[in-house]
């Protein structure tokens, strides 16, 4: 185990609102080891090299969601990312700010768009009026697909990664529709019918092109395109499903057909 | 150092930094005057709990010397239904 240090140029897209007109790109040099994450280096820099440098960052465990960043063209979160997986053969590895959403400053990008999007699914529980005598009971197959829409962090990289995102400003986006899914699965929650209402349109579930992009780019290697494919489904038959749902609370033996 | 007027990371940080330093001074005061030890708080000086004198918030102000002042505020109990009772684990 070698634990010797190389150095690597750190290709960072730049952009300064008060200065430029346009991002650009500057090098650093860094040296690393075989620990290091890309976050790391660009700690490093901020602290020693350059520190206008501008990034969203926080927990630095990939639990918060805040460096999502694009990497030799592949949206990732820094903090959990070592940097000798991301050197070219040139020993560059190039950091962007996520694609499609408008940068504020160097790697910070405006979220807004990220946020209403989220905000228009609902993304609380709606509660049902009748609560079961004991507990809400759900089945072993269901907790595994809601599990893999509750880990989601918001990051952002699958909805930066999305072309539709890209080319139509209205789509809600994998990541909404990801919680919408969650939330109409949720046996505690009496909202399904509208929920599936507001995405089973062409700005919602419809759009999607079943492209992929958000599942190779999630790093909590979720599954937003099946989750939209779900609500797709359900979408044809909402009501239906809101009753299933209700009997469900009173009757289960079964899980939700 | 980043002297920019938009999301300027470093004056961030430096504000941070200032909040972090003001309140380590306030925990260490209000841990210096409470002469007891409760949960985290632990003092070998005075290693017992102590529910006569201190079931009570730390309440602590900036005089103008910038140092913390302190007072108290009682604790809201519901003493019927949830006598406080020392943790034993």
């Amino acid at each position: 185990m070698s634990d010797t240090q190389k150095t690597a140029s750190v290709r960072i897209q730049r952009f300064n609102p008060e200065k430029d007109h346009k991002p650009h790109f500057q090098e650093f040099t860094v040296s690393y080891t075989r620990d290091m994450t890309l976050l790391d280096a660009l700690h490093e820099i901020k602290s020693h090299q350059d520190g206008t440098l501008t990034y969203r960052r926080s927990c630095r465990h990939a639990i918060c969601g805040s460096c999502a960043m694009n990497v030799n063209g592949i949206n990732m979160l820094v903090c959990n990312t070592p940097i000798k997986e991301h050197i070219n053969r040139k020993g560059m590895v190039t950091i962007k700010p996520l694609p499609y959403l408008p940068i504020i400053k160097d790697l910070v990008v405006d979220r807004t768009k990220f946020w209403e999007q989220y905000m228009r699914v609902k993304p609380w529980l709606i509660p049902s009026p009748e609560v079961p005598e004991k507990e809400y009971r759900i089945s072993t197959e269901e907790v595994e697909a809601l599990n893999k829409a509750e880990t989601c962090i918001m990051c952002g990289a699958c909805y930066s990664a999305c072309t539709v995102v890209g080319t139509s400003e209205n789509y809600i986006g994998p990541h909404a529709l990801l919680k919408s899914f969650l939330r109409v699965l949720d046996p505690r929650d009496a909202g399904a019918a509208e929920r599936l209402e507001e995405v089973g349109t062409h700005e919602g579930a419809y759009r999607c092109h079943t492209i992929f992009n958000c599942i190779d780019a999630c790093p909590k290697k979720l599954d937003p395109t099946k989750a939209i494919e779900t609500l797709r489904n359900l979408a044809q038959k909402r009501l239906a499903f809101e009753d299933a749902k209700k009997k469900r609370l009173t009757t289960i033996t079964k899980a939700v057909e | 150092m980043d002297t920019g007027k938009q999301f300027n990371t470093d004056v961030l940080a430096a504000l941070e930094t200032e909040h972090l330093l003001t309140f380590s001074e306030v925990i260490v005061a209000g841990g210096l005057a409470r002469t007891e030890s409760r949960g985290a708080h632990y003092r070998t000086d005075y290693p017992k709990r102590d529910d006569e004198s201190w079931i009570k918030h730390t309440m602590a102000h900036k005089a103008e010397d910038g140092k913390p002042v302190l007072s108290y505020k009682s604790v809201n109990i519901d003493w019927e239904k949830y006598p406080p009772q020392e943790r034993k684990y």
